[in-house]
């Protein structure tokens, strides 16, 4: 028979970037020095996985690449190898090789065998050197005379596995055969066949297993190797791993400064063809250290594996999929609650009932469904680990990152979205915002700075926060910034909220930022776009000396905003209340017509236009007088305005629907959605509507 | 369904089915291949800014369409919008991709079989640019039908009407 | 896995075979546990119904699985010219 493989190639791509993002995490958390070995062991399990699926789907150039990462992880693992700083910088090297190639493999393009290659040097000689120099001081067995003393009369540790099949071991697709094969890979294994319990040939079920075997491994090899072999039939087979012959830990009489790896490489870079530095024998006897055979451990995986045994994976289109149908349920069950209204009779009210009913249950299938798509934020925190590091090791500066919230979940999309623009804030912070340590320290602040992410649930919006506690930001630099750009006249007096706000303008940060680290040239103004692309906004607060805030606000998911309708004529119009201020009733005498700028109305001390939704619509109004109508003040990207209506009609969840699938963008208007009695009805964009106001006024 | 040749069903290659349409005294032509659905007139959501014709936005089974109207696409006199006044929901190929609309017309009346050799060309109006959406003419039981090409007659308008706004990428390098 | 089956009923058949039963196992490329068990089942059978068996030939794949699970032995594969 044969397989299409690559119908497997998504997954694994899917898994391995996953099990990549995963290491990178584990990587970041682990201590120098003291390394916590669980974490040890979840980078080697990506490894160990990717080198397995790599090889299984013939991508050799990953599966040789990992192989020999592999061969560094486990003297990690096993403790031989110390971890530095260069250890874990190569690694995470390694971690940005592996996604390269194997975003190479997934594109179909070829992979930069140059970079592999370097890095896979980098990896061998780190391997060579620590082997070289033990390899002295440890000899084979074979050689006893130089083994410590302590340890020469014993044998050899070694490990005992006892692997006792279920019989419906190999119906579930697992072959015995495949895993000791794998075992055969680690090391030498002595294997001892029990077929006591086998029947008679003609009582056979072909596919029962009636097989045990107890195989003998060497101790070098670490549990963790052996226990992965067997991951798969975990539950389809009694697994015992134990330690033989053990030497009792001997600790070293005196501890010997241990070789640096730094120091080794660069030894043997220097004079490859010297001798290997001979090690003091007290470091040999390597593995002896912390042997596990006091938990002879069942079948379970290790704690550091993920827990996902209850989950699967479904394609995104599926759930989108399920969302319209259930938007399309949502729209029904809103006629059918409007139809039911309208009878009477007996039944009327039984029909009512079971309506309520429906409308309940639907509104939880909603939620439910809504569920699926949600996604912690950790998703995209996850990255700033790494690139707060790489900044901060970039610019000289110290500084730490505080991650809170991360549970907080959120719509995969906004989730996918959301990411380049709090990079984008992150290395404002750490390029503009933190200052050097001794700047810091000479302003009695901790030499180390702080950039805090955090995310929170706030009403039926997440707000994500990005803070330091660095300098602010500078006042009169944005002052005199948006002076010479024309932005704001000479003598404008602003407000600080004013200040603030200037930076998010178009044309504010272009031409001094393109050779720094804030990306290439994009400024805030682009942040801002992408944010309310999402239908959220951003705000920013900042203490001279104290730091800055930016908090971003979005909607929980793009594809239901919670709105209130509103009547023009005929027509109802739904605005999202995120950007909703207040709603009045307007008097004759507050409202006043100012040149240039049209009708204006006092709003908190403010003098706030008013758009006229019929003009700007071309409906015809109920009516044309301001007081006999209502007015919503709404705010967008920071200006607020009157939205003039006929009338407020409810506030209600609905879903989005693009009006760009078959028709196109309009501006001032989101998208669409679909009324319980079938209409159509247009979500306002009030940023847009208000620049669309402002143009026209203007004309 | 009618044919007017039964000669014609053996060149199954170079005969397409085509469903007519009233508008006015003409009849109107278009490949039913691109035709989604036909449905009874019911009132549109108006949207702002659009050119006249485009009446405004339909909800047909949860996507929001855009209809028509070709009696004022075509400067044809206005019809009253009745209960018999139908909406042919049909697919235009755009450079954007797929787009589904409605055209408002006077009446459905038939699906035909056209045989390519038999369609003439349209002949030159003298009007700049007012035959560049129509495929051809041809005579189907002693009427003649006028062969739309939808995608250029629908389809670059509603591509023309999108103002690509969308938001910029952020460039943000994955260090 | 799906030969598993047919090659049971096969040995059943040739249990009670009398005389020198020949098994020919140089065209095996692949096998798995499930097939090597009722090969070592017919093996054991034949054994202790005192009945003769031979293998012709063994294949490199089919040595190396064997020795792998550690059935070389019962499966008397050793005795086998490869």
């Amino acid at each position: 028979m044969t397989v299409d493989l690559t119908q497997f190639h998504d997954a694994f791509f899917e898994e391995s970037f996953e099990a990549l993002d995963a290491m990178e995490a584990a990587l970041l958390k682990l201590d120098i020095g003291a390394p916590d070995p669980e974490l040890i062991n979840t980078i080697f399990r990506v490894a160990h996985s990717i080198k397995g699926g790599s090889a299984t789907f013939g991508f050799t150039e990953i599966a040789s690449f990992t192989h020999s990462l592999e061969t560094l992880l486990d003297e990690l693992r096993s403790g031989t190898m110390p971890v530095t700083d260069q250890v874990s910088d190569t690694l995470l090297k390694s971690v940005d090789v592996m996604r390269a190639m194997l975003r190479a493999v997934q594109a179909k393009q070829p992979i930069d065998a140059q970079r592999v290659s370097d890095l896979q040097f980098d990896l061998e000689v780190i391997i060579a050197t620590k082997n070289a120099a033990p390899a002295a001081a440890t000899p084979p067995a074979a050689a006893p005379a130089a083994v410590p003393a302590a340890a020469s009369p014993a044998p050899p540790p070694r490990w005992q596995v006892r692997f006792r099949p279920f019989r419906e071991l190999m119906a579930r697709g697992n072959d015995p055969l495949r895993m000791l094969r794998e075992l055969h890979e680690l090391g030498e294994v002595r294997t001892q066949i029990d077929a006591q319990n086998l029947p008679p040939l003609a009582d056979i079920e072909p596919q029962d297993c009636h097989l045990a075997w107890t195989l003998e491994l060497p101790g070098e090899i670490a549990e963790e190797a052996i226990r992965q072999v067997f991951d798969w039939a975990e539950g389809d087979c009694d697994l015992t791993i134990e330690r033989l012959g053990d030497v009792p830990a001997v600790p070293p009489a005196h501890k010997p400064a241990e070789p640096t790896v730094e120091g080794i490489v660069a030894e043997t870079l220097a004079a490859p063809s010297a001798p290997p530095e001979s090690a003091p024998a007290a470091s040999a006897p390597a593995p002896a250290a912390t042997p596990r055979s006091d938990t002879p451990a069942k079948t379970e995986s290790g704690p550091g594996a993920p827990g996902d045994s209850g989950s699967i994976r479904v394609s995104v289109d599926k759930i989108d999929e399920l969302m319209n149908t259930v938007g399309e349920l949502v729209i029904t069950q809103a006629m059918l609650s409007q139809l039911g209204g309208q009878f009477e009779g007996p039944q009327a009210e039984q029909l009512r009932a079971g309506l309520g009913q429906l409308e309940r249950n639907m509104r939880e299938l909603q939620e439910s469904v809504m569920r699926v798509r949600m996604l912690p934020i950790s998703f995209v925190f996850s990255r700033f680990p790494r690139m707060v590091r790489d900044l901060a090791h970039r610019l000289g500066k110290q500084i730490e990152l505080k991650l809170t919230g991360e549970q907080t979940e959120l719509d995969k999309t906004v989730l996918e979205k959301i990411g380049d623009p709090l990079v984008h804030l992150v290395r404002n912070c750490i390029d503009h915002g933190i200052e050097p340590p001794e700047k810091r320290i000479a302003a009695g602040k901790p030499a180390a700075g702080t950039v805090h992410l955090d995310a929170a649930h706030r009403g039926g919006n997440i707000a994500v926060e990005v803070s330091d506690d660095g300098g602010g930001l500078d006042k009169e630099r944005i002052l005199a910034k948006a002076r010479s750009r024309g932005l704001i006249g000479a003598n404008d007096t602003l407000s600080d909220a004013e200040i603030y706000e200037l930076i998010f303008l178009p044309g504010f940060s272009t031409a001094e930022k393109t050779t720094d680290l804030s990306g290439r040239g994009v400024g805030m103004d682009v942040v801002r776009r992408n944010v309310k692309s999402l239908g959220g906004k951003i705000e920013v607060n900042s203490e001279s000396g104290r730091g800055s805030r930016f908090t971003i606000t979005l909607p929980l998911t793009l594809a239901i905003v919670d709105g209130q309708s509103v009547a023009v004529g005929s027509e109802t119009y739904i605005v999202p209340l995120i950007s909703i201020v207040e709603s009045m009733q307007l008097k004759n005498g507050n409202v006043s017509r100012l040149s240039g700028k049209g009708e204006v109305f006092s709003f908190r001390g403010d003098y706030l236009p008013i758009i006229r939704l019929h003009e700007l619509f071309g409906v015809e109004p109920r009516t044309h007088e301001l007081h006999e109508g209502l007015v919503v003040v709404a705010e967008g990207d920071g200006c607020r305005a009157g939205l003039f209506v006929d009338d407020l009609l409810g506030q209600q969840q609905v879903v989005i629907k693009s009006l760009e699938t078959n028709y196109g963008h309009i501006e001032g208007i989101s998208g669409a959605t679909i009324l319980g009695d079938g209409s159509v009805s247009l979500i306002l964009d009030v940023p847009g509507l208000i620049r669309v106001a402002s143009m026209r006024a203007a004309a | 369904m009618s044919t007017n040749s039964t000669g014609e069903q053996q060149h199954g290659v170079e005969s397409r089915q085509v469903l007519t349409f009233v508008l006015g005294n003409e009849t109107y032509g278009v490949d039913i291949l691109r035709v989604q659905e036909i449905r009874g007139w019911t009132a549109v959501t108006k949207i702002p800014h659009a050119p006249p014709h485009v009446l405004g936005v339909l909800n047909l089974r949860g996507s929001i369409v855009p209809i028509v109207d070709l009696r004022m696409r075509f400067a044809l006199e206005r019809a009253e919008y009745t209960a018999i006044t139908v909406i042919i929901v049909m697919s235009v190929v755009t450079a954007s991709g797929r787009r589904d609309f409605g055209v408002v017309v006077d009446g459905v009346s038939d699906v035909v079989d056209v045989n390519a050799a038999e369609v003439k060309p349209a002949p030159e109006l003298g009007e700049r640019g007012a035959t560049e959406y129509l495929l051809g003419l041809v005579t189907v039981a002693e009427r003649m039908v006028v062969l739309l090409d939808i995608d250029r007659l629908i389809g670059r308008e509603l591509t023309a009407i999108v103002s690509a706004e969308d938001a910029e990428p952020l460039a943000a390098d994955a260090a | 896995m799906a030969d598993a089956g047919a090659l049971k009923s096969a040995l059943c058949a040739l249990l009670s075979e009398d005389g020198t039963v020949t098994l020919e196992g140089a065209a095996v490329e692949r096998i798995d546990t499930a097939a090597l068990q009722l090969l070592a089942a017919f093996v054991r059978d034949r054994r202790l119904a005192g009945a003769a068996l031979r293998w012709q030939s063994v294949s490199p794949a089919m040595h190396s699985a064997a020795r792998t699970l550690g059935m070389d032995t019962m499966l008397a594969l050793n005795e086998a010219g490869s």
